[in-house]
């Protein structure tokens, strides 16, 4: 079975390369563009892992994050992706959650794409 | 014993009888004492051989030839010596009775007098040395004002060193002196305030120096009377106070002088005594806190309705307070948030110096640092949105060309498509870094305005005819005027900020947009409304200014550097216009303004 992955980003271009990439790997991927649209796909499906931009329009990552701690089956394992410098104080203030700086590299995403599904 | 004799005895007098040859014919005892003789032995002897005289004997010798010279009466003084005694001082006087035949001379023992007169003369003239070397001028003068006496000093103040002044009024003396005619001429008159005063009177007189100077003295002046209540004397004692006088005016210019500075300085500065009441503070803590000066000094800074904490908000302890810690030690660059009654919070760096005097006092400064740390904080949020922006789009950029270099190494062919995407992340990277240098360019004075004759009409078809190819699906709507719209403007600058605002209404709206130019009677007006949810009111006041959308950006959504609305005003204040907007629930209007070229329009009609 394919481990299924909700990736949550603005960016148009990131949402589509990066689910691109990642279907190519076998995983299956779900996008949201915003915290509020993560949270309706959250309700039709629970995905094995989340990748979360932190800078979005409405509902950010940081607030996402909070909400989805406070879900009946909200202890999906996060992976936050961002281009701020202080994404590791931001991580800090987010039970340490695991992180990668975007711009990142093909091998570093799917390094911590398949710890964290195994994991799971 | 005669009685006669027995009378002489009983005086205490020396008296003898002489015959017209100086022979002593009779003496009293006492003139046998002071003769040291007995006399029984003076009797028959010369006077003269009987004197014993001490020291010069001028005086005796004067008298003697007086005597022989027959003119009466002789009258002379000698010191005597009678055996086991002190020396005797004796006013002696002879005269001849009137029947000619015998001269009759009398002693009177003034020993007492003489001493007393030469301890007077010692001590006239010990005062008489005192006097004259006094720093501070003496003047004697009599009920007339007639100079007495007057030390060095005294002399010095009028230059009548060397001369007579003795017997001379003021009135004598400035008839000599052109220089000094007038403060001799005060001088009579505050002598007369003085008489009058009848007491200690004590006033300043100024006299002018031949340098240009003035000196200043401190006249003290003291009348005194006769029995009668007429004017016997008048002592004038005068100090020169120049030296302190100048002082105090120098001290006075240089407090005037501290005062201004105090009154003019931007930063709060104030002295705190040591029970914390406000001694001092400046007039710059009325516009920097809104409150009054007067709810300020000779209050406490403790209480007195302020609210002192740090600049995030949390609540100080006392000794944290810069007043206090200043009592021990020098403080500076302390930041507490300060808010008075009814005045603005605003952010404080204080420095604070304990003084010796008074002690436990405290000088203070505070300067606003309110807008300081918030260009600060927008400065440090900038830079980190800026970092943020830049680096987003190479996240595709990355992972595009890393997939097609695995590809191609595998041999696998590679979409074209693939390049379209590269092309358009590279196209986003070009657009924000072109904002920024654009932004540094502008601030640096690089970007130059490079006006030419248009007709604005052509100028605003053409930018929004390219943004519609740009997003076919949105629906823009142009109104332009039937006439001709003239301007002088840099095309590419004006084409730069229509473009934005419509890019802003694209990105923040999602239905129709209206761009209208309208003609009015000095301008061209030029109006990019939409139909979205309108600008937040908290964001409004500042949407203009550099940084803005960095300073909210937790609120909106993500994209360029918050930079294009600063770079148009600026851009459209290049030319001489104006820049705005109106916001409202149903939608934004933004508009700028630019001169219309009324000459452009009469040439070209």
């Amino acid at each position: 079975m394919h481990e299924r992955l909700l990736l949550v980003d603005d960016d148009r271009d990131i949402r589509e390369v990066l689910g691109s990439v990642l279907v190519d790997q076998g995983y299956e991927v779900r996008s949201a563009a915003d915290g509020e649209a993560a949270l309706r796909e959250l309700e039709a499906q629970r995905p094995d892992l989340i990748l979360l931009d932190i800078r979005m329009p409405g509902m950010d990552g940081i607030e996402f994050y909070h909400r989805l701690r406070t879900l009946e089956h909200g202890e999906v394992p996060v992976v936050l992706m961002s281009a701020y410098s202080d994404l590791p104080e931001i991580a800090t203030q987010l039970d340490d959650c695991p992180m990668i700086a975007k711009p990142f590299g093909l091998g570093d995403l799917l390094a911590v794409v398949r710890r964290m599904t195994a994991h799971a | 014993m005669t009685e006669i004799q027995t009378i002489l005895d009983a005086v205490v007098t020396s008296v003898a009888v002489l015959d017209t040859d100086g022979r002593i014919q009779k003496l009293n005892e006492r003139c046998a004492w002071c003769l040291d003789s007995a006399p029984r032995h003076a009797r028959g002897q010369p006077f003269w051989d009987l004197l014993p005289v001490h020291g010069s004997n001028s005086a005796v010798a004067s008298a003697f030839a007086a005597f022989h010279a027959g003119q009466f009466p002789v009258s002379f003084e000698c010191d005597l010596t009678a055996t086991g005694h002190s020396v005797r001082h004796v006013a002696w006087t002879l005269a001849r009775t009137p029947a000619l035949d015998y001269v009759v001379a009398t002693g009177v023992d003034i020993t007492e007098q003489h001493h007393r007169l030469a301890a007077l003369r010692a001590r006239e003239e010990q005062l008489s040395t005192l006097v004259d070397n006094m720093p501070d001028a003496v003047f004697l003068k009599d009920g007339e004002g007639r100079w007495l006496k007057a030390n060095a000093a005294a002399l010095s103040l009028y230059e009548l060193e060397g001369t007579g002044y003795h017997g001379e009024t003021e009135a004598e003396l400035s008839a000599n002196s052109e220089f000094y005619r007038d403060p001799l001429r005060v001088s009579i008159a505050t002598d007369e305030h003085a008489w009058a005063n009848h007491a200690l009177t004590r006033e300043q007189e100024v006299i002018p120096q031949r340098d240009g100077t003035t000196r200043v003295i401190d006249a003290y002046k003291v009348p005194l009377f006769h029995a009668d209540g007429t004017r016997k004397a008048l002592v004038v004692l005068g100090r020169d106070i120049s030296e302190r006088v100048w002082a105090e005016v120098a001290l006075r210019k240089s407090e005037d002088t501290l005062r201004r500075v105090l009154e003019t300085a931007p930063e709060i500065i104030g002295l705190i005594d040591a029970t914390g009441c406000f001694q001092y503070i400046n007039p710059a803590v009325e516009h920097l806190t809104g409150v009054s000066r007067n709810l300020i000094i000779g209050r406490n800074f403790i209480g007195s309705g302020w609210t002192i904490t740090t600049p995030d908000g949390d609540p100080i302890s006392m000794d944290q307070h810069p007043f206090v810690r200043a009592r021990m030690t020098p403080v500076s660059g302390i930041e507490l948030a300060c808010q008075g009654p009814g005045g603005p919070r605003r952010v404080f760096s204080f420095n604070a110096t304990p003084l010796d005097v008074p002690p436990g006092s405290v000088v203070f400064a505070a300067s606003d640092v309110t807008r300081r740390n918030e260009i600060e904080r927008m400065k440090s949020d900038f830079i980190r949105i800026a970092s943020h922006e830049l680096r987003t789009p190479l996240t595709p950029l990355r992972l595009l060309v890393e997939r097609a270099r695995t590809r191609a190494e595998l041999g696998q062919p590679i979409d074209p498509t693939l390049f379209v995407s590269v092309q358009r992340h590279l196209d986003r990277m070009v657009s924000l870094v072109d904002e920024m240098l654009d932004l540094m360019r502008l601030e640096h004075g690089l970007l130059y305005v490079r006006r030419q004759s248009v007709d604005l009409r052509d100028e605003i078809r053409r930018v929004v005819e390219d943004v519609r190819l740009g997003v076919p699906e949105r629906r823009i709507t142009l109104v332009l005027p039937d006439l001709r719209a003239p301007a002088r403007i840099d095309p590419s600058g004006i084409a730069h900020v229509l473009r934005n605002l419509l890019d802003n209404a694209i990105k923040y709206s999602s239905q129709e947009i209206t761009v209208t130019l309208a003609l009015e009677a000095d301008w061209l007006r030029v109006t990019v409304a939409d139909r979205g949810p309108g600008v937040r009111l908290e964001r409004q006041p500042d949407l203009f200014t550099r940084f803005s959308r960095a300073g909210n950006e937790a609120s909106s959504p993500s994209s360029g550097l918050g930079l294009g609305l600063y770079v148009c005003r600026l851009l459209i204040s290049r030319h001489g216009g104006e820049v705005g907007f109106t916001s409202g629930q149903h939608g934004s209007q933004f508009f700028f303004r630019l001169q219309r070229d009324s000459l452009g329009e009469l040439t070209r009609r």
